[in-house]
């Protein structure tokens, strides 16, 4: 038997608002606990819901992104239930007039192209975070990220492979963080992703038996998720040894396995009503288009342009293009230093593997452009050759230095003179005969320890080029 | 007798007999008399949520500090190492 | 009667530039309990904008007084528990010229009406609800109770008006009711209207007490829609907005926890049914079962769809001011409005949103009827 997997995604993404969704506490990870909290955002009585206008403007760059239809009207809506993380009791979602609908977004796969179908979008705020203390066998609550502004990406059911998850994880990820909508961190959990799976028969045109798994905390992990859970679902079609409910499971990373969240098990009644706190939110072609116009150039158009029109590496460009701040940095150097592919290289091959080094992510590096312009203007005006260029950016990131100044102060200009070159080349043939005899012999294999010799006796300030062309021309 | 433990249950309630009872009694009555709505036709008719001409004041995004973690766990029946504490939910 | 739950300052003798607060209005850093076992031992941690602005107006808040248990009861006449309005009987009794209280289910206009008293329902969304201990968010609104309404208006001058910590307010500036001038008709007399079908047998007393009372003023005759409808409504929205407020309210960030528990939902339940009184148990019972997936449609839905049409019945065309002998449609449709005695009766004149300066110009200074 041929089975099909048949898949739809909730993701959950953290909107980049300095503050929360209903009032004006920090939403900013990473506090102590319980120090970005405030009567409202803690459930306690007397502060009315007041709703941030960058998080309606982030919703509807979502939506933009996601070629989404927008709501002229949307509303608020109250989720009731119990539970420690959530302490008004009820979570503040749209359930009836949801910010957008029907969306797109293209995925390209092994397999080919593909486009996945967005139900909708709506904004919720966060719940709260549970911190399970073995000792005293309690539960500790903080309330830091109660209120922090998400939207819910609900697509349809229209995945069937991990790849294709993967590649919408990866895609989304691209279009939220590179507008600034999402900085999608899913180790910080500010991108998370719930997947509703269920088998059928290859062919047949009636889903079966629907789980939903949660608690995956990296793409990796929602691939081996989605593996295990279409595995368990094909066995208990075949072997019958298993009865497939309708639940929600937690996915266990560690043990590779789903478990039953059992207090879910009984469906819950959510009492969903409209929030009379709150009146509906008109959302006009101009409010659209102000946010149109703060959105940077979109990635793939930006992809092409740097293809295209700048004659760059495919592979390079779509390192670039997948981080904003890449960008940025980019046509900020670019500015300086009209050199596209030169600036490309730098930060592909230099600025990377530095804060790469340091575990900066790439919308994390901040650089002073203007410096990382003036190395490469320095390495490419011969001042210094490209290995002391690569310290001197190394000393911008770390501590900022003016790489002019400290090249004068350091003396790192390049051994210029080339009577002096020509005595230090002399001195290496003259104290390494055996190496000289080697070459005229036919080793080209000592031919570098030579140059390194050379490269030694000036301190590293040669340009590598000149002292090969002459010492070429000295053993000859 | 009315069967209240769903309402209970959703309300996070636990009445002991005498006021189960009491309350089932009324929440029968009040049920019934809520049937006169059945009478009016109210298709086409949108829900009223709230008295409209108001509209949302809308904040802008700036962070604030309004209180210490002090003064928030002031309130609370008990907390630990600046957490608010409940028993396990795993247990 | 003690009707002071929280008394600021005890050698205030009180009077004329005072006021007192029902316990559901919040000054920072003193109790708030909303008349609650449930918020017993909870401290204020805002002050609430009405407060601020009566304090900046150089008015004496006395203190807080009892009050039921977040003013549910009025919602549940079969209940038969007794409303108590210690705001209502401190002004009574002089001992502050108004109060301040949120009368969401018009239970203590009547209270204070039955003791020769007036209570001010400004237009839904002209006071800041900031530092009001929520119960039904659709209809809360701080009202005032005072016995001249001179002094009443004053105060509703002082405490209406935009805030931008409350998230739903009405656009229009401050109410400037201090200087309401009086109505000119150039075409026509006041029009007050008196459904007939509201008035029970006592039609004809309250009519000539009005007449007496107003002078040359047209009675129309109207009727008013759907008002069979208006308690089960009232029952239908108010609980279920009520319990879901009342939700925050679990014995874990603040308020009432129970003394002994094992679990997390043993924390929830004991402290939630000992905490709270019956009325409130009623309301939340209720509120679950008219949003519960089983009854929204048939109760909650379509108690909503019957609030817009008793809205859009009000004929405010025909008339300036509608008469009735309860409050509770100034509630559902968020009309300004003044509950009074009226020979005997307690009668609320309902005005369009925004016009509280017909009910001042109309009102003001004259004695009771």
């Amino acid at each position: 038997m041929k089975y099909e997997v048949v898949m739809g995604l909730e993701v959950h993404v953290e909107l980049s608002t300095q503050s929360k969704l209903f009032c004006s506490c920090s939403a900013k990870f990473g506090a102590d606990p319980n120090e970005n909290v405030c009567p409202a955002c803690s459930g306690m009585p007397g502060m009315p819901a007041v709703i941030n206008k960058r998080a309606v403007e982030l919703g509807i760059a979502a939506a933009l992104v996601t070629n989404s239809e927008i709501s002229a009207v949307m509303t608020f809506d109250k989720k009731n239930y119990f539970y420690p993380d959530l302490p008004t009791g009820y979570q503040i979602t749209q359930f009836f007039a949801p910010i957008c609908q029907n969306g797109w977004v293209d995925i390209e796969t092994e397999a080919g192209s593909k486009r996945i179908t967005l139900k909708q979008i709506h904004i919720e705020e966060d719940a709260g975070k549970l911190v399970h203390d073995p000792r005293t066998r309690s539960t500790l609550v903080d309330y830091n990220r109660t209120s922090v502004p998400l939207v819910e990406i609900v697509s349809n059911p229209d995945f069937r492979t991990a790849d294709e998850v993967t590649a919408y994880l990866d895609k989304l990820r691209s279009l939220l963080s590179f507008a600034g909508i999402s900085d999608c961190k899913m180790q910080e959990g500010s991108m998370r992703c719930d997947v509703n799976i269920s088998v059928r028969e290859m062919g047949s045109d009636i889903l079966g038996t629907r789980t939903e798994i949660k608690n995956m905390n990296s793409i990796k992990a929602i691939a081996r998720a989605i593996e295990f859970e279409s595995q368990r679902h094909i066995n208990a079609l075949e072997t019958k040894a298993e009865k497939l409910v309708q639940e929600t499971r937690r996915w266990d990373d560690d043990n590779g396995m789903s478990f039953s969240m059992r207090e879910k098990e009984e469906a819950a009644d959510y009492r969903y009503f409209p929030n009379p706190e709150l009146m509906p939110v008109f959302i006009d072609e101009a409010w659209i288009d102000h946010v149109r116009k703060t959105l940077p150039e979109p990635a793939h158009v930006r992809f092409e342009r740097m293809t295209m029109q700048l004659q760059l590496p495919e592979y390079d460009s779509r390192i670039i293009t997948s981080s904003l701040n890449l960008c940025r940095i980019f046509d900020a150097v670019l500015g300086h230093v009209s050199k596209p592919k030169e600036v490309v290289n730098w930060i592909m091959g230099d600025l990377l593997s530095i804060s790469k080094t340091a575990g900066v992510s790439d919308d994390e590096i901040d650089i002073d452009c203007e410096k990382f312009a003036a190395v490469i203007a320095l390495v490419d005006d011969k001042i210094v050759n490209r290995a002391v260029g690569k310290k001197l950016l190394l000393k911008v990131y770390e501590q900022g230095i003016d790489p002019k100044a400290y090249v004068e102060e350091n003396g790192l200009a390049m051994v210029s003179d080339t009577r002096l070159l020509e005595a230090a080349v002399q001195a290496v043939i003259a104290e390494n005969e055996k190496s000289v005899q080697e070459y005229r012999g036919g080793s080209q294999k000592v031919f570098g320890f030579l140059v390194g010799q050379v490269m030694k006796k000036t301190a590293g300030k040669a340009d590598p080029q000149s002292v090969n062309e002459l010492l070429k021309k000295m053993l000859s | 007798m009315l069967e209240i433990n769903g309402y209970e249950a959703m309300a996070m309630l636990d009445l002991d007999e005498a006021e189960r009872k009491q309350l089932a009694m009324h929440i029968e009555g009040l049920k019934e008399s809520f049937s006169a709505l059945d009478s009016v036709d109210t298709s086409g008719i949108l829900p009223l949520v709230s008295v409209p001409q108001l509209q949302n004041v809308l904040r802008e995004d700036v962070a604030d500090k309004m209180m210490s973690r002090d003064e928030i766990l002031k309130n609370a029946p008990e907390q630990y190492d600046g957490y608010f504490q409940v028993p396990g939910t795993l247990d | 009667m003690d009707y002071f739950v929280t008394k600021y300052d005890t050698n205030h003798s009180g009077g004329a530039d005072c006021a007192v607060l029902e316990d559901s209005i919040m000054k920072k850093g003193s109790p708030v309990t909303a008349g609650s076992r449930m918020l017993a031992d909870f401290i204020s941690p805002i002050d609430a904008t009405a407060v601020t602005k009566l304090e900046s107006a150089g008015v004496t808040i006395l203190g807080k007084m009892r009050m039921d248990e977040f003013g549910v009861g009025g919602l549940f006449p079969s209940l038969e528990t007794s409303s108590c309005s210690g705001a209502a009987a401190a002004v009574a009794d002089g001992v502050a010229a108004f109060a301040l209280c949120n009368d969401y289910t018009g239970a203590v206009s009547l209270e204070a009406a039955a003791l020769g008293l007036y209570y001010i329902q400004p237009t839904y969304g002209t006071v800041s609800r900031y530092g009001l201990v929520p119960a039904v968010a659709s209809m809360d609104q701080i009202g005032i109770i005072c016995k001249s309404l001179v002094e009443g208006f004053r105060a509703l001058s002082i405490i209406s008006g935009f805030d931008d910590k409350d998230g739903v307010m009405q656009a229009e500036q401050r109410l400037d009711n201090d200087n309401a001038q009086p109505m000119e008709h150039p075409e026509h007399k006041l029009r007050i209207a008196l459904p007939k079908n509201v008035f029970s047998d006592n039609f004809d007393s309250i009519s000539s007490h009005l007449l007496e009372r107003l002078g040359d003023v047209e009675i129309v005759d109207i009727e008013l829609k759907y008002s069979e409808l208006y308690a089960p409504v009232m029952q239908i929205l108010c609980c279920a907005e009520f319990s879901n407020n009342i939700s925050r309210y679990d014995g874990i960030k603040f308020g009432y926890r129970t003394k002994e528990y094992t679990s997390l939902q043993e924390l929830y339940t004991k402290s939630r049914t000992e905490a709270f009184g019956l009325e409130v148990k009623l309301a939340a019972l209720m509120g679950a079962l008219v949003l519960s997936q089983e009854n929204y449609t048939r109760l909650y839905d379509k108690a909503m769809r019957i609030r817009r049409l008793m809205r859009d019945a009000l004929q405010f065309d025909q008339c300036d001011i509608i008469a009735a002998p309860f409050p509770c449609l100034s509630r559902l449709c968020g009309l300004p409005a003044v509950t009074m005695p009226c020979g005997g009766n307690a009668l609320t004149l309902m005005v369009a949103p925004g016009r509280e300066d017909v009910l001042n110009t109309v009102l003001k200074d004259r004695k009771h009827i």
